[in-house]
């Protein structure tokens, strides 16, 4: 049972809706883009932290799998192509949508800009997840997705820059002092573990692992997701959508080798995740005690 | 080629090995003496190739006093007798050990000259790099950084090996520098291979990256400040160039190892470590604690509507 704050939210609540019935979420070019993305992450952490953790139990197999550190290398930069092409085909797509006069919503309650409704709605469901207060009423993006989307950008800023200098250490010495190069190494290392942490723990867990989607989201993939749960997770986004009339898609059933993959991912990820935080909290716990005891 | 003939030859090889190795005690000796007839033949094995001789010494306790028949087999010296290096015995006991152990030191200078005079002359050798060279009669102390002790300073066998001597060229050697370095330079190791690229890619298996000895040299190893060593700031440049040929010059002002743990000496790479560690606490904080309640609150209803449909 939600909790319900004012009588009139039960007026306003939306009348169940039709089975069977979904909204186009993600454009095909979004999913080609986040595919694009997803399989070039995974192959950057695969090829990277082994480098990052060499002393791990399992950084010598996974460089051996790459064919030595050398490959893992270059491994590495092509996976950091297709990181920088899906980029390049994001920005793209918002350019042609730009051109038709198609772009999303850049102002509003459904738009994936941070509002001052976002800072509201931390407070709410915060409240809420503690079992004191209504659900806050997102809208087609809640505050966690668009920290995940800017958090991409944010964090490619970082780890492409910081990856570009010691891609051409010789080129960047050129330009800036030593130091920059150092410095890369410490930014684009730290913030490698801090985008597999988040991908794999607090991304996997929001979109996929929890409880009403469990093991897999597959909207991601097939672009839509049922009126149903839009209007459990998403009421205003619901409502705009029921208010502005838009017409609902019929279901179209997720493909077993999509499920299949989406899910293996999600293993893979979470293995990683494992090992990479049980290596990171090893090291951390070491410094610990080096510090405590003299 | 005719290949089947090639891999019959190679079929030979070790049957050869097996054959030879067979004669070995036999009454037919071969015409070469093996390793351990060789230091046999010497007498020198009756005592020191017992392993009883580790407790009968002075002090009770010597296992560098114990030397197995095969302790040359495999060395690059597997060709030399004992008393190519260490004196002959005088007498049934040892009048100096102490100036026996420096003799056999100084004995590798009788054949690797040039190393011998690049050591001596080195931080490592017994003036640290700071006098001429000299006969050396005592055992040369340097202060050790950590215990504040005076410790043996390294000599040939200390970084080389005494009897098992590794061919200095081979990959299984230059493999295997840093750890033998990390021995005394135990910090300036596990910077290498905690946060060098060079050290990372040596720990995963690569061999053509920059060891400890390729920067710093090898036996005239010579401290920054010293002008003549390779890593001093005036040659440090052409010491990256070595290997990166196009090296422009700021190419020498990256850290190769970043001293200082958890958090850098460098001022500007400490600051840029503590904004890291700031934006991952921060972030795994916040969310950490999210997740954690989004669980909390996921479990709650489920218990709830488990009791619901229980009526």
């Amino acid at each position: 049972m939600r909790v319900v704050e004012r009588p009139s939210e039960v007026r306003a609540a939306p009348p169940a809706p039709e089975r069977r019935t979904h909204v186009l979420r993600f454009t095909l070019w979004s999913r080609i883009t986040h595919a694009v993305l997803g399989v070039s992450v995974f192959g950057l952490v695969l090829t990277g932290m082994p480098l990052k953790y060499s002393d791990a139990f399992w950084a010598w197999p996974l460089v051996r799998m790459w064919g030595g550190p050398h490959l893992a290398g270059r491994f590495h930069r092509g996976f950091a192509l297709g990181l920088f092409a899906s980029v390049v085909m994001h920005l793209g797509g918002l350019g042609v949508a730009a051109v038709r006069r198609r772009l999303p919503p850049l102002f509003g309650p459904d738009s994936i800009l941070p509002r001052v409704e976002d800072a509201r709605h931390i407070a709410r469901n915060l409240r809420y997840l503690r079992g004191k207060g209504p659900p806050p009423k997102f809208g087609k993006f809640t505050y966690w997705e668009k920290f995940d989307y800017f958090g991409v950008f944010w964090g490619l800023l970082i780890i492409g820059l910081s990856g570009l200098v010691m891609w051409f250490p010789m080129i960047a010495a050129r330009f800036f002092p030593g130091w920059v190069v150092t410095a890369s190494l410490i930014f684009h290392s730290d913030e490698a573990l801090l985008a597999t942490g988040f991908l794999f723990a607090i991304h996997f867990f929001n979109t996929h692992l929890r409880p009403e989607v469990f093991p897999l989201d597959p909207s991601i993939f097939t672009g839509r997701v049922d009126l149903a749960s839009v209007a459990h997770e998403r009421p205003g986004w619901y409502e705009r959508l029921v208010a502005s009339g838009r017409a609902a898609r019929p279901e179209r059933p997720v493909p077993a080798v999509v499920r299949a993959g989406g899910i293996a991912f999600l293993v893979l990820g979470t293995i990683i995740l494992m090992l990479v935080m049980l290596t990171a909290v090893a090291e951390v716990a070491g410094y610990i005690l080096q510090l405590v005891s003299p | 080629m005719g290949s089947p003939r090639w891999a019959a030859l190679a079929g030979l090889v070790p049957a050869g090995v097996l054959a030879i190795s067979a004669t070995v005690g036999a009454a037919e000796r071969p015409s070469r003496p093996s390793a351990v007839e060789r230091v046999t033949q010497e007498g020198c094995p009756s005592c020191h190739g017992s392993s009883d001789i580790v407790t009968a010494g002075p002090g009770g306790d010597n296992p560098g006093l114990y030397i197995p028949a095969d302790a040359l087999i495999g060395s690059v010296h597997a060709d030399l007798t004992c008393t190519a290096c260490h004196a002959p015995l005088g007498a049934i006991v040892h009048p100096d050990p102490w100036g026996e152990r420096i003799a056999a030191r100084e004995s590798c200078a009788g054949c690797h000259s040039e190393p011998a005079r690049e050591y001596s002359a080195g931080a490592h050798g017994p003036f640290g790099g700071k006098r001429a060279v000299a006969r050396l009669k005592e055992p040369s102390t340097m202060p050790d950084a950590r215990s504040g002790s005076k410790a043996v300073r390294p000599s040939c066998v200390t970084c080389h090996g005494a009897h098992a001597v590794a061919p200095a060229r081979s990959r299984a050697f230059a493999a295997t520098t840093a750890e033998r370095c990390s021995k005394c330079h135990a910090d300036q190791g596990e910077s290498f291979f905690l946060r060098s690229f060079h050290g990372k890619e040596t720990r995963l298996g690569r061999r053509d990256v920059a060891q400890c000895v390729d920067c710093h040299g090898a036996h005239l190893v010579l401290g920054a400040g010293n002008p003549r060593s390779p890593v001093a700031p005036g040659r440090l440049l052409g010491t990256c160039r070595q290997c990166h040929r196009s090296a422009p010059p700021n190419f020498a002002g990256i850290q190769i190892h970043i001293a200082g743990k958890p958090f850098p000496a460098d001022p500007k790479l400490r600051a840029a470590t503590l904004c890291m560690v700031l934006l991952l606490v921060g972030t795994f904080g916040f969310f950490g604690t999210h997740t954690a309640l989004a669980i909390r609150h996921a479990w709650r209803e489920r218990r709830r509507a488990d009791l619901g449909e229980r009526g």
